[in-house]
């Protein structure tokens, strides 16, 4: 019986790790906001994403603020395994993340390198002009971050 | 059994909360309110200190990173500067505010336009000569949308120019009334000649404006023009010498009213005007008409 405790216990714990492989931010565009009237949601994938070097765009932009403290914590915990980051915060709270995550998957040369990156941007702590609006865009490619961000920072 | 049971739970859940803890971010102290904060840097070596927490005025935290030769560093200072970012892929070209009722300001239709014209009966088909016009017919305008349809009313302001030309041998002259005619120059030698009337005027348009899709636009207008400034010239070249006989003070119809249909693709557009009545008011000139006028015109807000 001890021994059948301890399998299930060593079970457990690796099923708590494998399940960590996958991001916090994937189960945001999983449809929930597909009717909210205070998110737009905006898919691309295909010759659109490739038409700018990106094998998948997905963005996500809510208004109402609970939203967004959601949307805020699933990217801080994707972001605390980027492998870089480069962050603002304000008032303790983040208002500005871009995240490199990595290879999408394992390959054997890098011209078959993917990357995740992650934008966030939260207005309501803007300086000059506040407004309550949270942004995340995901994207893939096989950019490098600089490029990435030359797309999206303004 | 069950205390074993139990202690195996506890165990459990002590082993989930170490693997939250594992993808915890990466702080390293967290101080609130803190009375002041020293950054200093020298030689590679970063230090932090922090003195008072918001309990204790004598708290001091010192924080210190030093960097050898072969490290690589990136910092990044922020000085606050608020951030905006570029979505490559904007769920349709206008911004929410533009799918709201709004008025706008907007300079638009740089036109350029032909037509014949007609003078007087008897003399039509045989001095009726062709009709040139341009102008921008929004200068200034003021228009209110109504909807994401962008069904928009407009009123405005414009200026135009437009040439009547007489065709066959004839000349404009002004009579000693001071009534502008027209006398027939059969007879006289003229290497080249040419008879022209030029009228500038102000226009005041009223414009309907209906968007089909994202690419055709068509428009219907009322145009209320004030003919602001007319003349005429004669020119003629005798051996090789151009002269220039020109007639001002013209006696011209200061008001005239057109009706103006067009239609746009990409904002390029085609137009039809049709001007109903004659340039000048029986008495003081030829029954002087440019009844249709078809043109391009650019459409789109200039600024």
């Amino acid at each position: 019986m001890k021994r059948y405790i301890v399998i299930f216990m060593l079970c457990a714990y690796c099923a708590a790790l494998w399940a960590q492989d996958g991001l916090a931010i994937n189960a945001l565009f999983d449809g929930r906001f597909k009717q909210s009237p205070t998110a737009t949601e905006i898919l691309v994938d295909g010759g659109k994403a490739r038409a700018i070097g990106l094998d998948i765009y997905r963005s996500l932009t809510v208004t109402d603020m609970a939203q967004g403290k959601a949307i805020e914590q699933n990217v801080t915990h994707d972001g605390a395994r980027a492998k870089s980051k480069e962050v603002e915060y304000r008032g303790g709270r983040l208002y500005y993340g871009f995240y490199e995550l990595g290879l999408v998957r394992p390959v054997k040369t890098e011209k078959q390198a993917r990357y995740r990156y992650v934008f966030y941007l939260n207005q309501s702590l803007a300086n000059k002009t506040p407004q309550n609006r949270v942004t995340l865009i995901y994207m893939e490619s096989k950019h490098g971050p600089e490029k990435i961000k030359q797309l999206i920072k303004k | 059994m069950m205390k074993q049971f139990a202690l195996a739970m506890a165990v459990m859940a002590m082993m989930g909360a170490h693997a939250q803890t594992i993808t915890a971010p990466d702080t390293v102290r967290v101080i609130n309110n803190p009375s002041q904060v020293v950054i200093t840097e020298k030689d590679g070596e970063v230090t932090l200190n922090v003195m008072g927490d918001g309990q204790n005025k004598d708290y001091n935290y010192q924080y210190r990173i030093k960097h050898g030769d072969n490290d690589l560093v990136s910092t990044t200072q922020r000085e606050g500067h608020d951030l905006e970012f570029n979505f490559p892929f904007k769920k349709g070209n206008d911004s929410v505010d533009n799918k709201k009722p709004h008025a706008q300001l907007f300079t638009s239709d740089i036109y350029i336009g032909w037509g014949g014209h007609s003078i007087g009966p008897g003399l039509n088909g045989i001095v009726a000569g062709g009709h040139r016009e341009f102008g921008v017919l929004n200068f200034l305008s003021v228009g209110y949308v109504f909807n994401r349809n962008r069904t928009r009313l407009s009123l405005g302001s414009g200026i135009g120019y437009s040439t009547y030309s007489l065709k066959n041998r004839y000349f404009w002259e002004r009579t000693d009334e001071g009534i502008l005619g027209i006398y027939s120059i059969d007879g006289v030698d003229y290497d080249k000649h040419s008879a022209t009337l030029s009228v500038v005027n102000i226009q005041f348009p009223l414009m309907f404006n209906q968007s089909l899709g994202r690419k055709w636009d068509v428009a219907v207008a009322g145009v209320m023009n004030w003919n602001c400034y007319a003349s005429v010239n004669n020119s003629y070249r005798i051996d090789h010498d151009n002269h220039h006989i020109g007639i001002n003070g013209l006696h011209q119809r200061k008001i005239s009213f057109d009706a103006l249909g067009m239609i746009s693709f990409r904002g390029i557009a085609a137009y039809v005007r049709y001007s109903p009545q004659s340039l000048f008011k029986g008495g003081c000139g030829p029954e002087l008409k440019n009844s249709w006028t078809i043109g391009l015109s650019i459409r789109g807000r200039f600024w």
